[in-house]
């Protein structure tokens, strides 16, 4: 059973539709990208999944059954906007958080050294927050965040803010509690970080779900468009190809965008007329390019 | 741990260890204490005034040297006995004043000379003693017998009586002073209400105006009922607020007896002085009032400080937000200061069944003694009452801002909660 399934959401703010007919599923050690462009509506979607707001339409199921008190403690939630008490010490804030996920407090207090070892946090136990780094805090709040073992977690931008190190810090951090069995919804603007870590992706538009499914179904979907070749052909003699949308020189190649992946075999027959060939790739659009492809569809 | 206990826990211990909180509390000790130093330090440095009593004709030395050396007004320069050397100590201020008593063509007559540098001389206190003088002065030169001499100069008793009527129309008496004592007790009691509900008011808005503003609101709401949440903040409030009277509680059991042993071995004078003034605060009824009084008070300028810092959207904001409240505070405690100055018409006399106002205004009108201690007692209950209904309101309207951000005014928010709430009712309706 679905840990979590949401179906057919919608949620309006006066005349602007926020979230339109959104739908997905989530089971259990699968994690899903939820992408889009500011105001897209995920954090919408989160704060509805939440229970903060009500949906006009739709349903959200919580292994099969509404949301209810009893679920609080499977929870674990990281906001957008990162907030920790600046007088606590790191200690008594995770322990506030995770006690009020239902963890008792001598098992919190044995198990916090661990964590802050796990995600290399900067930090004793008994400094304050305020004398943190903004990365460290960050960290504590995602350590806050996991540490009783939720069943569902949902991150809202996770990412933002970390250093190369701890983003694969954190990527590791979400791959284990995968493995522990735990369901993760993320939202995320880096394609790198949601093409690395997700099981399937979402992604929304002014509230739409314009995309849904793995990774590589999303991939897939618009088919081997991309032509990557090394050749000394004059450029303007690919361009003549029909079926050649655009070529973007890059350092040692050119990047071929295609109408139609058949027409990759008349760019392979050209080029490979003269011999030899270092270069002939033809794969899907990346994330980063269908993200852009789709967002620009907003502006069109 | 129960999830309240643990909101319960945090928010106590929060407050329990903040400036703000340890302050609250002990303002009033230091103001007290500050106050005690200060007039302690007055009656100890204030000296006597000096005087010297002369009379330049023999026959009347004996009178002049039969006035008491001493009493509470003044002081004697005994050493002094001629006119000539009065001024001189006056030019050298060792005396503040001097009175020559001359009689002629058998009636006396006395004038006084005094520094204007110096403490004023005490001419009432002089003038009764040297006319006392002159009726002795006068019996003896008209040869009156004792008998006669006694009952000439017998003053006319005279009695005052003010009194203030109890609960059951009972008279009781009082003391002239007593208006006095009313007056400082009632103004007593409404700054330090104002001064209790503001600061709390204040706390319990900043508080969820900061958990809101940091976002720890939507962690803590994804772990815990908000309703749960609210009264776990609203009962760590009134937590706070008795720890604060027991704070006073156990300090006035312990430091009492220690106060009045040291101020009344050392200050005989203060014994006596406090001995004519009955302090109507003090009463067990009036005082318990007066308590509850300023827990309700508190706890329902608390739930609505509550409601209102849920609608803004950072700490900054939570003052403007409960300024509306802080009006009302102010007007509470403008008609405690009127009805505690003895202004009793019926603007007061309504206020004090006003729930906000009743807090301040009715404690100060009962210390005053001019509401009875069971129209208190109704007062408080009609307050309580509406505490309950304050609550509710405030919880639904937490509950509907406490997690929608805006960056609009105020009022805006307040329209936006409203739509929240109306839209609320009209889809839970089948």
């Amino acid at each position: 059973m679905p840990v979590l399934m949401v179906h057919d959401l919608v949620k309006k703010f006066g005349t602007m539709t926020a979230v339109d007919h959104v739908d997905f599923t989530l089971d259990p050690g699968e994690i899903l990208g939820l992408i889009g462009q500011n105001g897209a509506g995920k954090t919408t979607t989160f704060r509805m999944i939440l229970n903060f707001i009500e949906p006009d339409q739709g349903q959200i199921r919580w292994q099969g059954q509404p949301f209810t008190q009893a679920q609080y403690n499977q929870l674990g939630y990281l906001p957008e906007e990162r907030g920790l008490f600046p007088k606590m010490t790191v200690m008594d804030q995770i322990t506030y958080f995770a006690e009020l996920r239902g963890m008792k407090r001598a098992t919190i207090r044995a198990e916090v050294p661990r964590w802050l070892d796990r995600f290399a946090v900067k930090a004793k136990p008994t400094d304050k927050i305020r004398d943190l780094s903004k990365g460290n805090a960050q960290k504590v709040q995602l350590i806050a965040t996991l540490i009783h073992h939720p069943k569902l977690i949902i991150l809202d931008e996770p990412f933002s803010g970390l250093d190369p190190v701890n983003v694969s810090l954190l990527r590791e951090g979400m791959l284990d509690m995968k493995r522990e069995g735990a369901a993760i919804i993320y939202s995320d603007h880096n394609m790198t970080n949601v093409e690395q870590v997700s099981d399937q992706l979402v992604m929304l538009r002014q509230g739409e779900m314009v995309l849904n499914g793995t990774v590589d179904q999303v991939r897939q979907q618009f088919g081997r468009i991309k032509v990557y070749v090394e050749t000394t052909l004059p450029q303007e003699q690919l361009a003549a190809i029909p079926g050649v949308v655009r070529i973007t020189p890059r350092r040692h190649d050119l990047e071929l965008t295609l109408a139609d992946e058949a027409v990759g075999h008349e760019v392979f027959k050209l080029v490979t007329a003269q011999g030899y060939l270092p270069e002939f790739s033809q794969q899907p659009p990346t994330l980063e390019e269908i993200f852009k492809l789709k967002a620009g569809a907003d502006h069109e | 741990m129960s999830k309240f206990r643990i909101v319960f826990r945090q928010v106590y211990l929060k407050n329990l260890k903040s400036g703000t909180y340890i302050w609250m509390v002990l303002a009033p000790l230091v103001f007290l204490l500050i106050g005690g130093v200060i007039t302690i330090g007055i009656v100890k440095t204030q000296q006597p005034v000096n005087v010297a009593l002369v009379t330049p004709q023999a026959e009347l030395a004996p009178l002049v040297a039969s006035l008491p050396k001493k009493n509470d007004s003044y002081q004697r320069a005994t050493k002094i006995t001629t006119e000539a050397q009065a001024k001189r100590a006056l030019s050298r201020s060792k005396i503040d004043g001097y009175a020559v008593l001359t009689s002629q063509n058998n009636q006396m007559k006395v004038s006084y000379v005094s520094r204007a540098s110096g403490q004023g001389l005490p001419f009432s206190t002089l003038d009764a003693q040297f006319n006392q003088l002159s009726l002795q002065y006068q019996a003896e030169r008209l040869q009156l017998s004792g008998a006669a001499l006694q009952t000439l100069l017998a003053p006319i008793k005279t009695t005052q009586t003010t009194v203030a009527f109890n609960d059951r129309g009972k008279a009781e008496k009082r003391d002239n002073n007593q208006q006095v004592v009313n007056t400082i007790v009632a103004t007593a009691v409404s700054v330090l209400m104002m001064m209790f509900i503001m600061m709390y008011a204040g706390m319990i808005a900043s508080e969820v105006a900061a958990e809101k503003g940091t976002r720890i609101m939507e962690i803590v709401l994804s772990s815990i009922n908000v309703n749960t949440q609210f009264i776990g903040k609203i009962v760590a409030i009134l937590a706070l607020i008795m720890t604060q009277l027991g704070v006073y509680v156990v300090l006035g059991l312990v430091g009492k007896p220690l106060v009045t042993h040291f101020l009344f071995q050392e200050f005989p004078a203060v014994k006596s002085m406090l001995s004519n003034f009955q302090l109507p605060g003090l009463a067990a009824g009036q005082l318990v009032l007066t308590g509850l009084f300023l827990i309700v008070g508190i706890m329902t300028y608390t739930v609505l400080a509550a409601m209102l810092g849920s609608l803004v959207s950072s700490v900054e904001q939570a003052q403007q937000a409960i300024t509306p409240l802080s009006m009302v505070a102010v007007l509470a405690y403008i008609l405690g200061i009127m009805a505690g100055n003895g202004i009793n018409n019926t603007l007061i006399k309504v206020t004090a069944f006003v729930p906000l106002l009743s807090p301040i205004l009715a404690p100060a009108r009962v210390s005053a003694e001019a509401m009875s201690v069971s129209a208190g007692w109704l007062s408080l209950l009609i307050s309580v009452v509406v505490l309950m209904l304050l609550y509710y309101v405030s919880l639904i309207f937490y509950r509907a801002n406490v997690l929608v951000y805006s960056d609009s005014n105020l009022w805006q928010s307040w329209r936006a909660s409203w739509r929240i709430l109306t839209n609320r009712q009209r889809q839970s309706r089948p």
